[in-house]
Parts: structure tokens; C-alpha cells; sequence
């Protein structure tokens, strides 16, 4: 039993600093949340549930209600399968080095293509007229009719794409609590006469049952919140349709009240998904070294058919659309019959010397990079707050940063317009809203990150450095800062990625002059320019992949333990759902006796 | 230093809870200068505890503590000394070397704080060679430029050491540094600290779990219970004369045996008549009065009961019992023995008697004095 003393606690200056952090992140949370409520029960200038009728006798609104329950349900069982099957293949199953790696990266890859463009890949794909896959069917089958036969803008394909894209977050919780399980637990069960694949059975009902139902809510709260897909596919659900209020109807009040039943619903799934994810981390006992499955055979066909699986995932994940996307934007004018002179490299140039993407393009970067700056700065000085000066206004800032945590991201970008688009404080068509909008939006995730790094240096090394006389400042920075700046860096990376290509706030939040990437490619997509669509998709493909490229080689180049990670995939899948992704491994010399 | 006759520490009534769980109840000790003293115990104890309150990384809930002779800790006056200005040295159980600096930046540090009064900050180059100095005092001169992942464990502690003796503390505490370490190495280790406090003559409270360190190594041992001093006593005496029946459990392998005392001829010595048969006994402490009639718990050493392979026709009425089990181990064989009336014992042989196996009977004889630990009843 130990309670560390925190390290700076006697710093009145501290105190002081926590409770002004903690009044300003209340502030700017709680400000555009209560106004949407307000905005969802005022109509024409008073109180009432005028909305909440218009709403509720709306024509269509069952239709809307059953496909947004149909594109939710069916794209978690899709996830639910895809990603616990991925975690066995890459957690449990015996493999060579050498294809090691290339299993661990096809759940990288939808994580690597924002759902936005994996979205476009598919329409490209299946696209009625010019799908390049309709295309191959109707040449396979000789049919000549010129369409089909399958359409993009079906719910089945939306259903398919969204279980596609929520994939990693069921295989991030998965594969980290099956890395974390004991291998005579699985053992035990074989020697008293299950199969292999019965033990996996009875380990996922059993000891990761929780880890289960953790990742089957937060399926659940992507695919109910999921906006840029069914947007790009043309489906109406709760979330387009809140977008449909705002952007043809422009009634706030409207969207405000449809945003409810999503609001409500997503503080459910969070907090039983973080209920289970506190369960998960009791049941499966973390004992050091000697955990983790690893070669536990089903049988060569079933391991086969595994890893055949992960392959096919990402083929349809990552590798088709990406393929699809990239001939897009080498194509003139895009036609069912393409011949050499189809194609072209103008297009690069045309899109980059358009205004409209070019200043989406700088502003993009621009955001990328200072919001980055101001959460990762926000999210260590709260953590430091609220792990080294302690207190309750320490506390109460660690709360509030983390409050937006499962608020879904088109919720925030209405919540922050219908808050800042009038008086008193009209910040609607400035570059700052979105920057605070977007700060907001990735705190907790910041937070959750650098917490977590904080979390894995043991508190040995900061008392060693008091006892040898040095403050706690002077400990902080000499012993602590520097450990986890390593991780801070990496966290940079992937938040930089995330924001840059952010769209469901974007969308809500942007102007002609303070567009975004994302929105301008969605724009293109309404005009039906689609080799501009394809450009701009592959430049935002590009830069998410450097960030979660460089995210790694930073993690892996300032290793201080000098041990291979095993799983560093997940890791990163875990930083970017802001998931627990992996065991703490204590930063501390002792985790490297020989 | 001050006066040498000014103790090291001085710790008074010290308690320390966590919410109802009393970690440490009235804790004492008085520590000379350059004494070795070690806090032994099981975990959860409290010894950890009372040392990281000494390093002043846990507060009090009531007590006070000097070192030499200046308060740090006094809950009355509400006084409590940041550790980084207790001029102290300390090695952890997990070394808790920086992993972002060398051996030698890592040893340096201390050099570089200028937190106790009176010292100045060293300059880069001057601590730089201090350290060295400090480095190749612990065998690892060689080890200046490695990272603690580049290290063995071994060497890991001895940096870990010089980093806590490189300011020349007045006062070491040593949080079990040597329980990560294997067997081997610990023995040798355990040797080479005793070497440098005695060279150095720092005053070193050590913290450990397992007695033959304990008995190895200090001055004087302290052997706690449930966050309370059991016995506070020097090794040989803590190890011969265990003053209750936990002392004598927890050190030296002994064996509790129950019966009446059925001699007493003066205030100290007795005989008891146990399973094994009557056993001459010294009280152990001056409270513990030998009475007959009185029922008495006596620890006898494993290595004092002899084993004797019963004859045919051996004198009836003598104690006996049949060998239940019995364990070689090199230097000695551990035996048990279910004696004829009471519950199983272990006995030791150093002599190493090939001659009794499992199943056979033997009679006990019992070696020199054994120890009255406690008297029930009158």
C-alpha cells in the first residue's frame, strides 16, 4: 500500500492555476450544450416543445428511425465479427515473423483511411453507373444494361461500409484484453476437454466478457453517430438528418431536438463502455511477463481461414477503395469506357490551384497544427494538475476536460454553432471557432493519452529524484517531463492527424473562408467532381498516414526500456479511440532486469 | 556531521494510518551514527512504511522524528520536511534508476540539486567526477556511458547504491534492494553493503523480508508485527533468545512446542515436558516466569534436536515419533517428524545421517538450552 504524496501539493500556485483551468474548460464545454438544449425547446422566442412536435410529426420519421436502427445494429454485428475474429488472428494464432506484421497492419488500415474517404472509396466502387466493381460484375456477367448491379446509395452497402469502419474499435479492446490473458487460463480449459476453439469460446464468454460488451457499446455509439458515411451514401438517418435541418431548412431548433435521442443514447454507451472497460481490466489479471496467448493453434484449415480473413479485410478495407480512389484521380472525365487518353495528372494541379481547396488545404494545416499545440498543452497541465498537485480543483479540471468524451462529434458541431452563430459571442465564420471547437473536441483524448503515459512512470523514479534532493518542480522537469515526452510526441502525431481530417464538426462550423479539407472534398462530391473528390481523398489518405507513421517510428525510436513492443499496432489503434489500448508498462528500469 | 554522540534518528510514538488500516502503531527507535539497523518483517508489516516516513515520502499521522538531532517530522507542531531537503540517501527494491540518463547522469543528479543547507551545487565537471569516483567505489567504473536498460540487475542496484551514497548522506535507507536479485548475487552483494557502510560510516536503516539478511548484515534488528515493534534486539541475541512465540516463528527455523513446566529451580531456567520429551529452557525475557504446573511454549532451533534411530527394545516411556518426510538440501537434510503425541516438527541435520529414511522411528534428543517463550497459565 502506498499514497504518494503528489509531487508539487504544496504549491498554492497550483491550486490557484487548477482552479482557473477548471472554470475556463467548464466554460467552454458546458456554454454550447446548454444552449443547444435551449435552442431544441425555444421556439419562435419562447419556452415550449413546439420543436419536439414539429419533430415528432414530421412525415418519414419512422423510416428515419428504422434505417438509422438498422444501419446501427447491422453495422456492429459486422465490427462485432470483423474485429473480434482480426484480435484472434493477430493476438492468439501462431505466425511467422516474417507475416507477422503485415497481419498486425490490416487493422491499421481503415483506422489510417478516415471513414470520410473510405466512404468515397466505396462509392467509387459500387457507384451504379462507373463503380469500378459494377463495372467488373457486368463484365463477368455479361450483362449489358449499363447500371448495377448493386447501388452505392443502398442501405446494405451503408451497413457493409460502417461495420467496416468500426472495426477498430472493437479489434483495439479485443485484441488488448486477449494480449493481456493468462495462456494457461486457455490451457486449463483444454485440459479439461475443450477444444481450441471451444477454450476461445469460453475465454470470450467468460474472462472477456466484459471486454466484449465494452467493445460491442462503443460499436454501438460509432455506428448510431456514424455521419460521413450514410452523408456521402446518401442515407437518411438521425444524423443526416440533423445536418439536412440545418443546412436546406436552417432550423436549429429542429436539429437540436433530433440531436437528443442521439445525446441521450451516447451517454448511456459511454458510460456502460467505460463500466466494462474498468470491469475487463479486474477480470483479466495482468501478471507480468509470461502473459499472452500466442501460437495457440485452431487447426491449420480454421488458422487458414483466419488469416485469410484479416487479408480479405484488407483487401475491402483498405486496399480496394484506396485503389479505387487513387485511379479516380488520374481520370479526365469519368465514363464507363476509359480508354489511354482517360487519364491525366492535371488534376493534382487543377485542385491545388483551385482557392477553394488551397485555402481548405491551408487551413486544414493550420488547425492540424495549433489546435494540436493547445490540446496536448492543455491535456499536460491538466494532467499535471490532477496527478502531481492534486486537490479538488485539480479534480474538477481533470472532469471537465474529459466530459466530451462520447458526446458524438456531430452533436459538438451543432452544440458549437447553434452557441456561437449569434450574439453575445458571434464567432460563427471565424477560423476560431473551429480551433476551439476542435480543442474541445480532442481534450479528452489528449488527456486519456498523456494520462495514460504519466500512468507508466513509476512513482520510484520521482521519489528517487526527491529524495536525492531535488524539488518536486526540479523532479518534474528533469525526470518526468522528459520521460513521457517521447509519448507526447506520438500523441501529437495522431491527434495532428485526427484534426486535420475532422469533418462532422467541420461541416457544421465552416465558411466558404475558413473551410476545411474535408468539407471542400464533400463539397466536390455534391457537384459530382469526382476526380477532384479522388485528389483531395488521397492527399487526406497521405497526411493521415504520415501521422500514424510518424506516431510509431517516434514511439518505437525513443523506446527507453530498448524492448520490441509486442502489439505497437494496437497501440496506436488504442490512442486514437482514446481506449486503454495497452497494459501500463511501468517506465522503470526494473522492467529490463535480464 | 554535528556531535557524534547525537543520534542518527530518533523516531518517536510513530504512527501512520490509511483510513482504518494502521499501517505503523508507536513506533520507536533510536539509531547511533553509522549504525546498521534493520526493519524485518512480513509484508505488510509497516516496515516499508516507517522507512518511506523516515524519507518523508509518506506523512505521519502522529509522531515525531530528528535527524541528527533536527526535527523533521513532529505532527504536534504540524512540522514535515520535504525529503528533498533531508539530506538523505535511499535504494529502492526496483533500483529506480532514471531510464533517460546514464549511470553516470543518474549518479551525478544528487551532485546537481543544491537543496540541503550549507551545500552548494556542484559544478557539472566536479560532479561528473564525484560520480565516477562513487561508480568505481560500487565495482562499475566501466558502466559510466550505459543506459539502466543496457545493465544487468546486479549492476543496476550497485549504480542504484552509488547513487545514494555519491553526497555523502549521514543517513542510507535501503527499501529490500536486494529482492530483486538472485540468489547468488544477493549473497555477495549483501557482504560488499555492509563493506561500504562500514568504510564510509553512514547510518544505514535497511528494509527486508528475509532474515538471513537481516541477521547478515545489521547492527541491530527490529522485527515488526502487525505496524508494532516485536523484538528490538542484536542479530545474535534476536536469532537465540526469540522473547515471544512470533519471534521465535518468524526467526530462525524453530519449532513452538506446548507443555507443562515441570521444573523450575530458579526465575530463568525450567524444563517442560513437550512431544519431543522434558527440554532444559532459559526464559527468554525477565517477564516470562517459570512456574510449575504452568503451561509453557518453547521454541527449540530445528538444528538442536538430534535424531536418534529407535532400537528394538529401547526403553519404553521415552518420546518418539516416525519420519513423515524428509528433504535433502546439500549441506544438511531437513527432516519432518510426526512425533507419537503432537502435532509435526521439523528437525535439521547438518551431520547428515543417511541412516534414517521415511517410516523409521526415532527418538529425539534436544541439543543445549531451548527458549521459554511464554508462560499460560499458573
Amino acid at each position: 500500500m502506498r499514497s504518494l504524496r503528489p509531487l508539487l501539493s504544496r504549491r498554492r500556485g497550483g491550486h490557484v492555476l487548477a482552479a482557473v483551468v477548471a472554470i475556463v474548460l467548464a466554460a467552454v464545454i458546458i456554454y454550447p450544450i446548454y444552449q443547444a438544449i435551449r435552442q431544441a425547446f425555444t421556439a419562435n422566442g419562447s419556452w415550449g416543445l413546439a420543436n419536439v412536435r414539429t419533430f415528432l410529426d414530421a412525415p418519414g420519421l419512422g423510416k428515419m428511425f428504422e434505417n438509422t436502427a438498422i444501419l446501427t445494429v447491422g453495422g456492429t454485428v459486422l465490427a462485432m465479427i470483423f474485429g473480434t475474429a482480426l484480435a484472434i488472428t493477430t493476438t492468439v494464432l501462431p505466425s511467422r515473423r516474417r507475416s507477422r506484421w503485415l497481419l498486425q497492419l490490416a487493422p491499421m488500415i481503415p483506422l489510417t483511411l478516415p471513414a470520410l474517404v473510405g466512404a468515397i472509396g466505396w462509392l467509387f466502387l459500387l457507384e451504379p453507373r462507373v463503380g469500378w466493381l459494377n463495372i467488373f460484375l457486368r463484365w463477368v456477367t455479361r450483362d449489358s444494361s449499363g447500371t448495377g448491379p448493386i447501388s452505392a446509395y443502398s442501405l446494405p452497402v451503408s451497413i457493409w461500409v460502417v461495420g467496416l469502419y468500426a472495426v477498430p474499435f472493437v479489434y483495439t479492446i479485443m485484441a488488448s484484453s486477449l494480449s493481456r490473458l493468462n495462456t494457461e487460463l486457455l490451457e486449463g480449459y483444454q485440459v479439461n476437454g475443450a477444444s481450441p476453439a471451444g477454450a476461445m469460446v469460453r475465454a470470450i464468454l467468460g474472462p472477456l466478457r466484459p471486454a466484449f460488451f465494452a467493445a460491442l457499446s462503443l460499436a454501438l455509439m460509432d455506428s448510431v453517430a456514424q455521419f460521413s458515411i450514410p452523408l456521402i451514401l446518401n442515407q437518411n438517418v438521425l444524423t443526416t438528418y440533423m445536418y439536412d435541418q440545418i443546412s436546406f431548412n436552417g432550423d436549429y431548433g429542429l436539429a437540436a431536438v433530433a440531436g437528443l435521442p442521439l445525446f441521450v443514447l451516447a451517454v448511456i454507451l459511454t458510460y456502460t463502455q467505460t463500466r466494462f472497460t474498468a470491469k475487463s481490466n479486474r477480470y483479466t489479471t495482468v501478471t507480468g511477463r509470461g502473459t499472452g496467448v500466442r501460437g495457440m493453434s485452431f487447426g491449420r484449415l480454421t488458422d487458414a481461414c483466419f488469416k485469410g480473413f484479416a487479408y480479405l479485410y484488407m483487401l475491402l478495407g483498405g486496399v480496394l477503395p484506396i485503389a479505387a480512389i487513387v485511379v479516380v484521380s488520374f481520370i479526365k472525365f469519368w465514363t464507363p469506357h476509359l480508354t489511354a487518353s482517360s487519364f491525366t495528372t492535371g488534376n493534382f494541379a487543377t485542385v491545388w490551384n483551385n482557392p477553394i481547396s488551397h485555402t481548405g488545404a491551408v487551413n486544414s494545416f493550420e488547425l492540424g497544427i495549433f489546435c494540436t499545440l493547445i490540446a496536448i498543452g492543455v491535456a499536460l497541465l491538466v494532467v499535471v494538475l490532477a496527478g502531481r498537485v492534486g486537490g479538488w480543483s485539480a479534480r474538477a479540471a481533470y472532469f471537465f476536460a474529459n466530459l466530451p468524451f462520447g458526446i458524438p462529434p456531430v452533436l459538438l458541431g451543432v452544440a458549437f454553432l447553434v452557441a456561437f452563430i449569434s450574439k453575445p459571442l458571434a464567432l460563427y465564420g471565424t477560423i476560431w471557432l473551429l480551433m476551439l471547437a476542435f480543442v474541445v473536441a480532442f481534450l479528452p483524448i489528449a488527456v486519456r493519452n498523456i494520462g495514460a503515459l504519466f500512468q507508466q512512470v513509476s512513482h520510484d523514479l520521482e521519489e528517487a529524484a526527491l529524495v536525492s534532493g531535488a524539488s518536486g518542480l526540479r523532479t518534474l522537469r528533469k525526470v518526468t517531463i522528459p520521460l513521457v515526452m517521447p509519448g507526447v510526441a506520438a500523441s501529437a502525431a495522431l491527434l495532428f492527424m485526427l484534426i486535420f481530417r475532422e469533418f462532422p464538426i467541420a461541416v457544421f462550423l465552416s465558411t466558404p473562408t475558413t473551410n476545411v479539407l474535408s468539407v471542400v472534398l464533400v463539397g466536390y462530391n455534391t457537384e459530382g467532381a469526382w476526380p477532384d473528390v479522388a485528389v483531395v481523398a488521397v492527399f487526406l489518405s497521405a497526411v493521415s498516414l504520415i501521422g500514424i507513421i510518424a506516431a510509431n517510428v517516434i514511439t518505437a525510436r525513443f523506446d527507453l526500456t530498448r524492448r520490441r513492443r509486442r502489439g505497437s499496432a494496437a497501440l496506436a489503434a488504442g490512442d486514437l479511440t482514446g481506449q486503454p489500448a495497452q497494459v501500463p508498462v511501468p517506465v522503470s528500469a526494473s522492467n529490463t532486469d535480464m | 556531521m554535528s556531535d557524534p554522540a547525537v543520534p542518527a534518528v530518533r523516531i518517536e510514538n510513530l504512527h501512520k494510518s490509511y483510513g482504518d488500516v494502521h499501517a505503523v502503531r508507536g513506533f520507536e527507535l533510536t539509531l547511533a551514527q553509522g549504525e546498521f539497523v534493520t526493519l524485518l518483517g512480513p509484508s505488510g508489516c509497516g516496515k516499508s512504511t516507517t522507512l518511506r516516513v523516515i524519507a518523508g515520502l509518506e506523512t505521519a499521522t502522529e509522531g515525531r522524528i530528528e535527524l541528527f538531532g533536527t526535527p523533521v517530522v513532529d505532527t504536534a507542531t504540524g512540522l514535515s520536511v520535504a525529503p528533498n531537503r533531508r539530506d538523505l540517501g535511499m535504494v529502492f527494491q526496483s533500483y529506480a534508476l532514471w531510464p533517460h540518463m546514464t549511470a553516470l547522469q543518474n549518479v551525478a543528479f544528487p551532485l546537481r540539486n543544491k537543496r540541503v543547507k550549507g551545500r552548494a551545487r556542484a559544478k557539472s565537471d566536479e560532479s561528473a567526477e564525484l560520480a565516477r569516483a562513487a561508480l568505481e567505489r560500487v565495482q562499475c567504473g566501466q558502466l559510466c556511458d550505459r543506459y539502466p536498460a543496457e545493465m544487468s540487475g546486479g549492476q543496476q542496484q550497485r549504480v542504484a547504491l552509488a547513487r545514494a551514497i555519491v553526497h555523502k548522506p549521514p543517513l542510507v535507507l535501503l527499501d529490500e534492494p536486494l529482492s530483486n536479485l538472485d540468489a547468488n548475487l544477493r549473497r555477495d552483494l549483501r557482504v560488499e553493503l555492509r563493506t561500504l557502510q562500514e568504510d564510509i560510516g553512514f547510518a544505514a536503516v535497511y528494509v527486508t523480508h528475509d532474515q538471513a539478511e537481516a541477521l547478515a548484515m545489521s547492527d541491530r534488528i527490529v522485527l515488526m508485527r502487525d505496524g508494532q515493534i516485536e523484538q528490538l534486539d542484536a542479530p545474535r541475541q534476536l536469532f537465540e533468545t526469540p522473547s515471544t512465540p512470533y519471534a521465535a516463528g518468524f526467526v530462525g527455523d524453530h519449532n513452538l512446542l506446548r507443555g507443562p513446566i515441570i521444573e523450575a529451580p530458579d526465575r530463568r531456567r525450567a524444563v517442560v515436558r513437550t512431544s519431543i520429551g522434558p527440554v532444559p529452557v532459559r526464559a527468554s525475557l525477565p517477564s516470562v516466569l517459570p512456574q510449575v504446573g504452568a503451561t509453557g511454549i518453547v521454541a527449540v532451533r530445528t538444528d538442536r534436536i538430534h535424531l536418534v534411530p529407535e532400537t528394538p527394545g529401547a526403553q519404553a516411556g521415552a518420546a518418539g515419533g516416525v519420519v513423515v518426510g524428509s528433504a535433502y538440501s546439500g549441506a544438511y537434510v531437513d527432516f519432518v517428524v510426526q512425533p507419537d503425541d503432537g502435532d509435526d516438527i521439523m528437525v535439521r541435520d547438518f551431520t547428515a545421517s543417511a541412516e534414517i529414511s521415511r517410516g523409521d522411528r526415532v527418538s529425539f534428543r534436544v541439543i543445549g538450552d531451548a527458549v521459554l517463550t511464554q508462560v499460560e497459565g499458573a
